[in-house]
């Protein structure tokens, strides 16, 4: 065999390579500590005042003892900041939505990957930058028209073909349903879906040709090859998709205060008390009460929370997937 | 020859009938692309020369030309300086975001104790930050303490900022260094996503690289710039895009504030006007980018 470690034979010099080594690997390991921990520190600090100042009561803001430990504790920030965010219904409402329009975008955001990592579609080229492109353009450029789309809803020009007998097209507003939602990430292109399908293609191109061949030579169909076993093997674009998609429909505010114009929508609603809050207006009862940053916060960890919760649970998983998936190409 | 004939169309309808297989994957996002994508974008920009109305049985349109342009480009003052801004502070800010993830994901790859808690910690922001929380935490958390005293403030910098004046520091200085230090909360918050994307890239370079440059007698270093690099080369792109895309997009934006109060006034043909512009800015920069980065690199990977 052939030692390729030419210091090794020689017991000097193996000593105090192996001792610098050692010695180079202990500082950088404190670096690191030293560094993370202070990142984390960053990271957590807010959210830690966030929730020590949503349990306090309102007086101990005017205390100047009280840092971190509030003198009692206190759920009442948090009854305020539901009552402003629409009570739990409207909690679970817009959960719902998220839920559904997610599992919805999952599946045909994997469907459309699929036939653009295996079929020898003509202009795949095109598909994929228009993919990107849903990514890059910005849902402000094309908003206005989008709204006006689903203001005079009309499905796929049946209430115009009646509006030529009855001289009045037949359209249906749509803008206060939340099927919107539904619509939008059924066909793939509600937020950030582009990203979606480019991952899913990433990871379909991914797997080996044999397996695909192995279920066609056995007699499965194209759909039955598809659910059986390309689906089982994009499960980290599924994870990813699942958790992303979530935390982007439940963040995002700009859809539902331009297209969907419903006011029990969390992050709309969070908007709006923000803005409210901001300018301190005494208007409402709940006005008033949200002038008290406590109760802000105690907001903010309202609408956090659902998504936290998923993530304490997905957190292993996704990380895991997140590395596998070919997320980057 | 007769039988090749016979041959060749059966396989042809083979080959169609995968295609039309493929098509029919893609048809629920085909349609999708049309009628919510490509259309709207366009009539988007037709909306622009125009001014609009809702009426009863739809829109009610007049055509002005180059009337909002005009307006917002020369006559309303803020639009220009709106996006000016947003482009200065991009500029300083996307180079400064892809160090620091690509930082944080080379620590992150390493191995060590409590490395998967670091992860998830580190992931946090990817999940929990939305703009909007973000906002109230930047101006409540950090500035709104009046009542409790300056203890909650993160890093205790207006005291060192008040000793090193009185050390007679030049006030330039102190400035840069408090400006500064208060970047690193916008920094760690905003590159969650950019972490993941530069780890999991890291994840896919396989350790036999790293052993056979050890072997060879290639340093950390060497092999940093040798092998992680060029592998992360694509990633920087698309980290960087990202950004782009995440900063003009996010709701804290104020152009985008500004397009929705536009919108909100019922200013719809102004409102498009304001938006086409914005995006066409937005793809000059990316534009710019793949330009300038793009070259190099080999997206068939």
């Amino acid at each position: 065999m052939i030692n390729f470690n030419i210091l090794g034979n020689n017991p000097r010099f193996k000593l105090t390579a192996r001792k610098k080594q050692k010695i180079g690997k202990f500082a950088f390991a404190v670096f690191r500590a030293f560094f993370l921990i202070g990142m984390a520190y960053v990271l957590l600090f807010p959210l830690l005042v966030m929730v020590t100042r949503a349990i306090r009561p309102y007086t101990d803001m005017y205390n100047p003892s009280i840092v971190w430990i509030p003198s009692s504790l206190t759920l009442e920030n948090f009854g305020y900041a539901l009552e402003a965010l629409g009570g739990m219904s409207g909690v679970l409402k817009t959960l719902r939505i998220v839920f559904i329009s997610t599992i919805l975008s999952m599946f045909t955001c994997s469907m459309a990957g699929y036939g653009l990592a295996r079929f020898k579609i003509k202009l795949s080229g095109m598909f994929v930058l228009l993919a990107a492109l849903t990514v890059i353009v910005p849902v402000q450029t094309y908003v206005i028209p989008l709204f006006f789309e689903f203001r005079f809803f009309d499905l796929f020009g049946i209430g115009s073909v009646i509006g030529l007998f009855t001289g009045e097209a037949a359209t249906v507003n749509l803008t206060t349903n939340e099927i919107v939602y539904y619509i939008l990430s059924a066909l793939g292109v509600s937020t950030r879906n582009g990203i979606f399908i480019l991952l899913f293609m990433l990871n379909y191109k991914s797997v080996p040709n044999e397996l695909e061949m192995a279920a066609r030579v056995d007699g499965a169909g194209e759909f039955l090859t598809y659910f059986r076993i390309m689906l089982p093997n994009a499960l980290p674009s599924f994870v990813v998709t699942f958790v992303m998609s979530m935390v982007w429909v439940w963040n995002d505010s700009f859809f539902p205060s331009i297209v969907y114009r419903q006011d029990f929508f969390l992050a709309k609603r969070m908007l709006d008390i923000r803005t409210l809050s901001n300018q301190a207006l005494g208007i409402s009862a709940y006005a008033t009460n949200l002038s008290e940053t406590n109760t802000m916060f105690a907001a903010c960890i309202i609408f956090v929370l659902p998504l936290f919760i998923m993530y304490m649970f997905a957190q292993k998983l996704f990380i895991q997937s997140a590395e596998r998936s070919g997320i980057t190409g | 020859m007769k039988k090749t004939n016979g041959k060749r169309p059966n396989f042809m309808t083979l080959e169609r009938k995968s295609r039309w297989f493929g098509y029919v994957f893609m048809a629920p996002w085909i349609l999708g692309l049309l009628t919510f994508f490509i259309i709207p974008f366009f009539k988007s920009v037709g909306y622009s020369f125009q001014k609009l109305s809702i009426g009863d049985g739809g829109l009610i349109t007049e055509w002005v030309g180059f009337t909002n342009y005009k307006y917002m480009l020369f006559e309303e003052a803020n639009f220009v300086r709106q996006v000016t801004e947003e482009v200065q502070a991009l500029l300083t800010n996307a180079p400064i975001i892809l160090i620091f993830s690509l930082l944080i994901a080379l620590l992150l790859n390493q191995e060590f104790k409590g490395r998967m808690l670091a992860r998830s910690l580190f992931f946090v922001p990817v999940v929990v930050a939305s703009s909007l929380v973000i906002s109230v935490i930047q101006s409540d958390v950090f500035t709104n303490n009046a009542m409790s005293g300056d203890e909650s403030a993160i890093f205790q910098v207006g005291v060192v900022a008040s000793i090193m004046e009185n050390m007679q520091i030049d006030s330039s200085i102190v400035n840069f260094l408090t400006t500064a230090v208060s970047q690193i909360f916008d920094l760690t918050w905003k590159s969650g996503v950019q972490i993941l994307l530069f780890l999991s890239a890291l994840q896919r370079i396989p350790p036999t690289y790293y052993e056979v440059a050890s072997v060879e007698g290639a340093n950390a270093w060497d092999a940093f710039w040798k092998i992680t690099f060029p592998v992360l080369a694509p990633n920087c792109i698309l980290v960087t895009v990202y950004t782009v895309i995440d900063t003009f997009t996010s709701s804290s934006n104020t152009v985008m504030r500004s397009i929705i109060d536009r919108f909100n006034d019922m200013k719809y043909g102004y409102a498009s006007a304001s938006a086409a512009v914005y995006f066409l800015v937005i793809l000059v920069i990316l534009g710019i980018i793949m330009l300038l980065f793009g070259r190099k690199v080999d997206y068939s990977s």
